[in-house]
């Protein structure tokens, strides 16, 4: 499927300092686009998956009328940013201490 | 509380758009907090579990890693979390754009956790004493 808009974004994003990778999966976990290799694409939209429905809820949990929009988990070695909405969720990973 | 760690919740409270500061034990108990008893208590439940799910899969995907810090966006709020060996740092704020001033906001709260550290780690196994500060 060509969307170029949708390559143009994820290169735009890529060509940021420290960025590792960038993927993009359905709300059923199916890797659409990625910047990486297979094992990790999986391994990042499995846990994220899990993380952010956690996170969702919690917030939900909070204030019924709120909402999660956008997540940052930040480690030693890299930082995720996941945000799911609608029908996909996008997942950034970068080295935290570049960019 | 010593003076130091009220000061720097002060600071952190005093800075424009926060709207809330609790800090939770290892328990996922509040022990200091600027906002109602039945909000800190469902907050430190929550954000304990998901601190709890973070740092496991941080440590799946490599053992040698550590979570540093959590940032969640939500519609109406923006809330940090500075988690620690022994304790958890959540400051609920207003959403900020700039990323400056986000990134003093973690460095704020990751001083905070160390004053705690050193001030605290007398009385981080304690007897079961709950102190939640109005």
């Amino acid at each position: 499927m060509e969307f170029p808009d949708i390559d143009e974004t994820i290169k735009r994003i890529q060509s940021h300092r420290g960025v590792q990778g960038v993927i993009i999966a359905t709300k059923d976990g199916f890797p659409i686009r990625t910047t990486m290799d297979n094992t990790s694409t999986v391994l990042f939209i499995a846990n994220m998956m899990t993380l952010e429905e956690r996170a969702a809820s919690m917030v939900r949990d909070i204030e019924p009328s709120n909402a999660l929009l956008f997540m940052r988990i930040r480690s030693r070695k890299f930082e995720i940013m996941a945000s799911a909405e609608d029908d996909y969720i996008v997942i950034v990973i970068q080295n935290p201490n570049e960019s | 509380m010593s003076n130091e760690v009220e000061d720097a919740i002060k600071r952190i409270c005093a800075h424009k758009g926060v709207v809330g500061l609790i800090v939770i034990n290892y328990e996922g108990i509040p022990i200091k907090s600027t906002v109602d008893n039945a909000l800190s208590v469902l907050y430190a439940a929550q954000v304990q579990q998901l601190v709890d799910k973070s740092r496991t899969m941080i440590k799946e995907l490599d053992g040698n890693n550590d979570l540093s810090f959590i940032r969640l966006r939500t519609k109406k709020h923006e809330v940090l979390v500075a988690p620690d060996k022994d304790y958890a740092l959540i400051v609920i704020q207003n959403p900020v754009e700039t990323s400056q001033l986000a990134s003093r906001e973690s460095r704020r709260s990751f001083s905070l956790l160390r004053i705690f550290h050193r001030v605290l780690q007398p009385y981080v196994h304690p007897p079961r004493a709950v102190i939640v500060a109005s």
